[in-house]
């Protein structure tokens, strides 16, 4: 996925309320199915379907155990980050040393 | 998590002369990127390397601090959608030499919308601003539209 696309489905994720809502409740712990329901007053497919659309986002982690599943946050999005930092760090090095070669050879 | 770089270092070099490296365009060629860069506040320029798998090659930036031979300053846009990251050059005289300092910061991306976003409020602006024009190029059943340079 691009880097573009990726936001344009993290953004659709996060344009509705409920999503936001459910995003904050699961920041603290891994939640199931059921219980998010019923916090959320409203049925399970419902919620299920709010999850789904987090969860192709990349923005939660789902787990099954028998028949519940459970949701919790993923750190994903906040790795691809660290990982982009990393990589212009190298690139600074490297051009830093190009740097002090430039300036070596016209002394 | 880290979103800023820093690094430090030394050139056994004048800052007039560490300055004229940076400010070069000729001389940023041959150790950055090929460039057209004008030591002057709000000029817009771009650095230019080969296109990669997933970067188009290009870097827009435009002058945003300039105080010879102490502190140059300009924003770093790697991507057409991406956020506006800094890069600081920052040069002070040592004995023998030259210190200098880089800094590129304003790291956000995805990372950065979350970490807004699970901080609280933010989200507000990103919608506002930069989500904007991600949105624009939704269809109605909430198709993403690829811009053109990567159809």
């Amino acid at each position: 996925m691009s880097r573009a696309r990726a936001e344009a489905t993290v953004f659709h994720a996060i344009a509705c309320p409920t999503r936001r809502a459910l995003l904050e409740r699961l920041r603290s712990k891994e939640d199931s199915v059921t219980r998010l329901a019923e916090r959320f007053g409203v049925s399970q497919p419902a919620i299920s379907q709010q999850l789904r659309v987090l969860k192709d986002a990349g923005l939660v982690i789902e787990r099954r155990e028998g028949r519940h599943k459970y949701y919790q946050l993923s750190g994903r999005p906040l790795e691809e980050v660290a990982s982009w930092v990393k990589h212009y760090e190298s690139f600074w090095k490297t051009k830093l040393k190009s740097l002090g070669e430039h300036l070596d050879k016209r002394s | 998590m880290k979103s800023k770089i820093e690094i430090e270092t030394f050139y056994p070099h004048a800052p007039d002369r560490v300055w004229r490296a940076l400010t070069d365009p000729a001389a940023l060629a041959d150790w950055l990127m090929e460039n057209d860069f004008v030591p002057k506040l709000g000029h817009k320029f771009q650095f230019r390397a080969k296109p990669q798998p997933g970067w188009r090659g290009i870097v827009d930036c435009e002058v945003v601090a300039l105080d010879e031979p102490k502190r140059l300053a300009y924003t770093w846009q790697g991507e057409v959608d991406g956020p506006k990251t800094m890069v600081t050059w920052t040069l002070e005289a040592a004995p023998g030499g030259t210190k200098v300092k880089l800094v590129h910061d304003g790291f956000t991306g995805l990372g950065g919308l979350f970490h807004k976003l699970v901080l609280g409020s933010g989200w507000k602006k990103m919608l506002r601003t930069k989500a904007l024009v991600v949105l624009s190029r939704m269809t109605e059943a909430g198709e993403y539209r690829l811009p053109p340079n990567e159809r």
